[in-house]
């Protein structure tokens, strides 16, 4: 019996809910009786209501006590990673709660399907709650797309118009949010994210979809656009972009994009995606001042 | 290939790029959007960053 067969619900759902994160579909089943589904304020943009076939399904169900968890595969304290036969389990705590996990996910290993238990003894009288809730949606996405279906980098993703997009990659306190907002200011451009994109690649080329998981200008919007160029972003005295080789532009995305480190597949199949787009798409160093005049540079230079 | 079309030869260089574990790594953190999560427990012990 694999750890995924351990809790299996035998009922139809009581809610279910469809979300679009990061290019996939997922779908949520939940049989949590005595708990409403509520997702918080910056995932409500991505709920999808078409009826399309989820990428994934992860059913949510009550769990009494949890069992032992197998040796830690990866402890980043609000939550830790262990391997689950061919998939992997995540549990999450919080001060608040006490020593005990409050949920935990175990998902298969192409993160095609996937279970979350809430610890009822400590959830119980919650009446509303999102159990899919951050860091989870974004640990599941970034393993799902490690497994080939992309990358996700701490940037933001502006379309410049109704089928293309810039993305301007940087490590925080690099102007992401500056960008994203002079860019609404200026051309009231639709933000993706002010911090997190997904990129992926299909049978048009590369594509950014816009996440849940956006930064201090709290822009996050459900779309995709072509991928048009890319900006590795610092500030700068005067607005200047300069093209960067693909293996050093390739290394620098590395250094900004969202991996499970603690598995090897996914460590080869990001640094063969970014090399692969940095031999495809145009990746520049963009030295830029906090203001609009950053976007009309862009406009100006780069753009047509 | 014609000595013409040659490429010319460049030395390999090595560059040291930083990483940032604090940033890499998902914290509980993101800025919330929500009303009573969980996980965004940003007066956690554990909360080193932001994340943004």
């Amino acid at each position: 019996m694999s750890v995924c067969d351990r809790v299996v619900p035998t009922s139809t759902p009581i809610e279910t809910l469809r979300l679009d994160l990061g290019g996939a579909s997922w779908e949520l089943r939940s049989f949590t009786d005595g708990l409403r589904i509520e997702v918080d304020g910056r995932t409500a943009e991505f709920v999808n209501r078409q009826c399309e076939r989820p990428d994934a399904i992860i059913d949510i169900s009550w769990g009494g006590e949890f069992w032992e968890p197998g040796p830690v595969l990866f402890d980043a304290g609000p939550w830790r990673a262990y391997p689950a036969g061919d998939g992997i389990q995540f549990d999450f705590f919080t001060h608040l709660l006490g020593p005990a996990a409050y949920r935990r996910a175990v998902f298969n290993a192409d993160f095609t399907f996937g279970q979350i238990l809430l610890n009822r003894r400590l959830l119980g009288n919650l009446g509303a709650y999102y159990p899919f809730e951050y860091p989870l949606d974004e640990l599941a996405s970034m393993h799902r797309l490690g497994r080939g279906a992309g990358v996700e980098l701490h940037s933001c993703g502006v379309a410049i118009d109704h089928n293309s997009g810039f993305l301007f990659v940087g490590h925080s306190g690099a102007g992401k949010s500056t960008l994203g907002k002079n860019w609404v200011q200026h051309r009231q451009a639709p933000i993706l994210s002010d911090d997190r994109v997904v990129v992926t690649k299909g049978d048009k080329g590369y594509r950014i979809h816009g996440t849940p998981w956006h930064g201090e200008a709290g822009l996050a919007r459900n779309a995709s656009v072509a991928l048009k160029e890319v900006f590795l972003i610092q500030h700068g005295d005067r607005n200047q972009a300069i093209p960067m080789k693909p293996t050093q532009a390739a290394t620098e995305l590395f250094a900004r994009s969202f991996v499970p480190w603690y598995r090897a597949d996914a460590l080869d199949f990001t640094l063969a995606f970014l090399q692969q787009l940095a031999a495809e798409i145009p990746v520049s160093t963009f030295h830029c001042l906090p203001d609009t005049s950053s976007v009309e540079y862009l406009e100006r230079h780069h753009a047509h | 290939m014609s000595e013409g079309n040659k490429k010319k030869y460049e030395r390999p260089e090595l560059t040291k790029v930083s990483l940032r574990p604090e940033e890499a790594v998902l914290g509980a953190c993101k800025i919330s959007g929500g009303r009573g999560a969980i996980g965004n427990d940003c007066n956690a012990t554990q909360c080193r960053t932001l994340g943004s």
